[in-house]
């Protein structure tokens, strides 16, 4: 599964190093990076290419933002500092790969038999583990006995259910990341449906090596860490520094916990897009490729601007699914709430989207590739606009819990600084 | 199909289950044909609506993602539609398919994006997120005549 990002990286170290200026399409209002983290609810967070590989070499991740964490067996002082930890505002819970460390934490258990967990990606890649709890610390901020995923753990079955998905991923390699910190807007990666029946592919116990979906109490599914927190607890703001470049080799940024709770998380006059409480859906509306993408939405985890257009597609076998255009090009995109035009709140943002192929560095704002096309309200599937890490750089990017109400504003809602 | 059906069972899945007694449902190009079951002990709620061009069987899975099968007159498979908050066994929806679908897949490596295929004799089409999926898939040399995509959903 590492064909296609090693032949992009490929791509970025054989170019002739032409770094196109972007237009300055990224809105961005600073061209410093914000000071680093000294507050309790806040960390540091790096888009650096990822943890080093068994050469020494870092992963050559594009656009992926990562934090250290800290986590201990539950109660004790026996820890263990993991850096390189993903940030994804696209899933729910802490997903760590297993090791000696991991193996002391205590599982999960339903009638004596271990809990195993399967989260589905897009991309039909899944991870797949053992239920563990551990004491978790981010920044100055801890929650105690807390459920996470340690994938490749021998407590479960190393093979997943069929009805997991396509490929593994099971490795640093194929994470890109020593682990997923998910920090959707839900509590949990499933939620109440997992609590009231068995439902597949989520919660499974392996008795005799034969896994079968089970019931799990909301409280022992995969958490949303920044819920847990005993204050500070009702979303988090992610904030990364602005690439006035368009990329750089490395960025830097804050992940901040709570929204409106310190002088360092206020909305202020961010813009405020209610999320639907179901499907977290945002909206996005263009005037270019698919006009209206009813089911949008701003995650951490995918790298780039995913939405269709004219604008042309790489060619050749670098770079599938990526824009290559043969000029930088601006180009506009308006967000809006899941219950437009009801609620009229809307934002054009301002990015611009260059040729892959020519850029190099491990931060770009201005990478864009395809959406499902077609697509449309009158069939099948419909329409998505993607705002990836790109979205992020240069902006504050809050994301409140469902059930939480801030400003007057009721999660689930995903809220940026407007320029 | 019976090696469809018993594979099903084996892995505990109830994604290709008896839609109406007497019917289940085959994989994306198969035949849908004959097996006794009974609904209540695939835990699918079902339904099936027929046209002249066409019938829908449609799954309602436990937590709530919908599968909908398009079944020619000859009891072909044509196209697998599905919603909800998890992706369904698509080794089972696709049958023989899947393979091309993996590919598609694993062609992705490590970026987060969604799966396609746009072959002549293939689409396939997905997206979504966490707690939210869709997708679809068709044979466009299988439609019945006069069938458009956009009654395919």
């Amino acid at each position: 599964m590492m064909t296609q990002s090693r032949a992009f990286r490929l791509a970025l170290l054989t170019s002739a190093a032409v770094i196109v200026a972007s237009c300055g399409g990224s809105g961005s209002n600073s061209s410093s990076p914000p000071p680093p983290p000294a507050s309790a609810n806040a960390v540091t967070m790096s888009v650096d290419g990822g943890p080093l590989d068994a050469n020494s070499m870092p992963q050559g991740t594009i656009n992926q933002a990562y934090v250290t964490i800290n986590v201990c067996v539950p109660g004790t002082s026996t820890c263990q500092k993991i850096d390189h930890v993903w940030v994804d505002t696209g899933s729910v819970g802490l997903r760590l790969f297993a090791s000696t460390f991991t193996s002391q934490l205590p599982t999960e258990t339903q009638g004596s038999n271990p809990v195993a967990n399967c989260i589905q990606f897009v991309s039909s890649s899944y991870m797949w583990g053992a239920m563990r709890t551990a004491d978790v610390t981010i920044g100055g901020k801890s929650a105690s006995a807390m459920p996470i995923q340690i994938v490749n753990d021998t407590a479960v079955p190393s093979t997943a259910p069929s009805a997991c998905g396509g490929t593994a991923i099971s490795t640093v390699g194929g994470l890109g990341a020593n682990g997923l910190l998910g920090l959707a807007y839900f509590q949990q990666d499933c939620g109440l449906a997992c609590q009231n029946a068995a439902t597949a592919p989520f919660y499974y116990t392996c008795p005799g090596g034969t896994c079968s979906a089970v019931a799990m109490p909301m409280t022992m599914q995969n958490q949303n860490v920044a819920g847990l927190f005993s204050s500070d607890n009702n979303g988090v703001l992610v904030q990364m520094q602005s690439l006035p470049n368009g990329t750089a080799s490395t960025a830097s940024g804050s992940l901040i916990f709570g929204i409106n709770t310190q002088s360092n998380n206020q909305l202020g006059s961010a813009g405020v897009f209610a999320a639907d409480p179901t499907s977290g859906f945002i909206q996005t509306s263009t005037t270019y490729g698919d006009l209206s993408e009813p089911e949008s939405y701003v995650d951490s985890g995918t790298n780039f601007w995913q939405f269709n257009s004219s604008l042309t597609p790489c060619s050749g076998t670098n770079n599938v699914g990526f824009y290559c255009p043969a000029m930088t090009t601006a180009l506009s995109a308006t967000m809006l709430p899941y219950n437009s035009p009801l609620n009229t709140t809307r934002f054009a943002f301002n990015f611009s989207i260059a040729d892959i192929s020519t850029l190099t560095g491990n931060a770009m704002n201005n990478v864009g590739g395809p959406s499902v096309s077609p697509c449309g309200s009158g069939t099948n599937p419909p329409c998505t606009f993607a705002w990836g890490l790109p979205f992020f750089y240069g902006r504050n990017v809050f994301f409140a819990l469902e059930g939480t109400t801030i400003n007057g504003n009721t999660g689930p809602f995903v809220a940026a600084s407007v320029p | 199909m019976h090696g469809l059906f018993q594979r099903s069972l084996r892995s505990g899945c109830l994604v290709a289950a008896v839609l109406a007694p007497g019917i289940a449902l085959a994989a994306l190009g198969g035949d849908a044909s004959t097996v006794e079951r009974d609904v209540t002990q695939l835990k699918a709620q079902r339904a099936v609506t027929a046209t002249t061009a066409y019938s829908v069987h449609e799954l309602q899975m436990v937590g709530g993602t919908r599968v909908r099968e398009y079944v020619t007159p000859a009891n072909k498979v044509f196209a697998v539609v599905w919603k909800g908050p998890s992706i369904p066994d698509l080794r089972e929806l696709l049958g023989t398919y899947y393979p091309r679908f993996s590919k598609a897949a694993q062609a992705l490596g490590r970026t987060r994006r969604p799966v396609a295929v746009e072959d002549s004799d293939l689409v396939i089409r997905t997206g979504g997120h966490l707690r939210s999926f869709f997708g679809m898939a068709y044979l466009p040399g299988q439609m019945p005549q006069g069938v458009t995509l956009d009654q395919i959903r």
